[in-house]
């Protein structure tokens, strides 16, 4: 951890200057830290962190980024990023078994992969059983362009019969005898986003 | 789409609206969606606002948020949510028990947040609330009672308002920012590059790196020189 005061110090920049790309966005709020010291509260940072993102900010100021260009480049839209299987892998919360069955020989996945991904592993998880028994002949390149708004994943089993459906309002059932369990695909998308953004704060 | 107005007294149901106007004594029961809200007199929304612009003399009472471009109060703002709004001109005074943040808040009269304000450009003139974080790249304070909290800014400018005789009490807990004028500022602890103090201040902790220049009469307890 460094402080504020040793921060400013090291690399050069005022007060203005830190809350000014705090103010911006260029700097996390959550990376502001403030702890009791004898004098009071001070403010520390995660040196790992914090001095890295000083550098780029500087480095891409020289270079005349504006401050949007600057922010883009810092927080890129995370739908139009890629990850390689191999750094997924390395987020530690996928099960294998619903990588290798879907994935293939794909190296490269987005967004919405990963949460199908990380969904089904949640599931397989929670419901190991319903895994045994199930059809399921969609692949990943059917949600690329999948819209999680609103969107619900449900397994559905019956008798020994095991589906998942994916759908995006509400879904009505009539046959009682039918087991579905509802997980909600908006809400593991942002939570697949925070996992992936705090393991990128980390490289 | 529909225009909602009410002139004299009149109660009405939120909803999408292309423009509201209140004349006189107006309740609104709902979320109101609208490029422009504006008129004068009373208004109460029970419900959050998401307009273009607002423009009102007299009083506003908002039951929750407030979302808008730009927004002209001569009179009084209330609200108990956050105001997320580009640039906010108030004559007469603002309340909020929430957050602000914007571009530019500029007040004469009384300024008043329980959550934090950020924006580029705050200036007011008049007795200042916040007990949250203040961030911004300028701040201008005139006034004569005032609490403030924490103040991150670039600039700080701190000044007695001109129109009272009585002695003035600008209170800060912690200032931290580039440049600083003060005057009639108590503050426990202020750490800034280039410092400017009158005669009226009392500072308990200074930390400064740049210029420090202090009028006799300046109280600094203790002076830390990076």
């Amino acid at each position: 951890m460094i402080s504020k005061k040793d921060l400013l110090k090291k690399t050069h920049i005022s007060y203005g200057q830190l809350y000014r790309w705090k103010r911006e966005g260029l700097i996390p709020e959550e990376w502001f830290i403030k702890q009791s010291v004898t004098t009071g509260q001070e403010t520390f940072f995660d040196e790992d962190l914090i001095i890295p993102r000083i550098e780029k900010i500087l480095s891409l100021k020289e270079s005349d980024y504006s401050i949007e260009k600057i922010k883009n480049v810092l927080n890129p839209e995370i739908k139009d990023i890629t990850f390689s299987l191999d750094k997924i892998r390395e987020l530690k919360c996928f099960d294998e078994r619903i990588v290798k069955k879907l994935v293939g020989k794909q190296e490269l996945l987005n967004i919405n992969e990963i949460v199908i991904l990380y969904a089904l592993s949640l599931a397989r998880k929670e419901r190991e059983t319903f895994f045994y028994h199930l059809k399921f002949d969609l692949t990943l390149e059917h949600f690329k362009d999948f819209s999680f708004h609103q969107a619900k994943m449900a397994l559905i089993s019956k008798k020994h019969e095991g589906f998942i459906i994916f759908f995006d309002e509400s879904l009505l059932l009539s046959d009682l005898d039918v087991d579905v369990q509802i997980y909600d695909l908006t809400t593991l998308e942002q939570e697949v986003i925070s996992i992936i953004k705090q393991a990128s704060y980390k490289n | 789409m529909e225009n909602l107005k009410i002139a004299g007294y009149g109660k009405a149901s939120g909803g999408n609206f292309e423009k509201v106007v209140i004349t006189g004594y107006g309740s609104v029961s709902g979320d109101i969606i609208t490029k422009e809200f504006s008129g004068s007199g009373n208004a109460k929304v029970f419900g959050a606002i998401a307009t273009g612009s607002l423009h009102y003399v007299g009083e506003v009472d908002v039951d929750s948020y407030i979302r808008a471009n730009s927004i002209d109060i001569t009179g009084q703002l209330r609200m108990n949510g956050d105001l997320l709004a580009s640039i906010v001109n108030i004559t007469g005074g603002i309340t909020s028990q929430g957050n602000y943040k914007g571009k530019s808040l500029m007040v004469t009269g009384t300024t008043q947040f329980l959550g934090d304000v950020s924006c580029d450009t705050f200036k007011v003139s008049g007795n200042t609330k916040i007990s949250g974080e203040l961030c911004a790249e300028f701040v201008m304070i005139k006034s004569v009672s005032s609490k403030l909290n924490e103040i991150h800014a670039h600039q700080v400018e701190i000044k007695k308002q001109s129109i009272s005789f009585k002695k003035a009490n600008i209170y800060a807990e912690e200032i931290e920012c580039t440049d600083i004028v003060a005057e009639c500022l108590t503050c426990k602890k202020l750490c800034a590059t280039n410092v400017k103090l009158a005669k009226t201040c009392v500072i308990d902790y200074l930390e400064y790196s740049g210029k420090l220049e202090m009028e006799n009469g300046a109280t600094v307890k203790e002076i830390v020189k990076l």
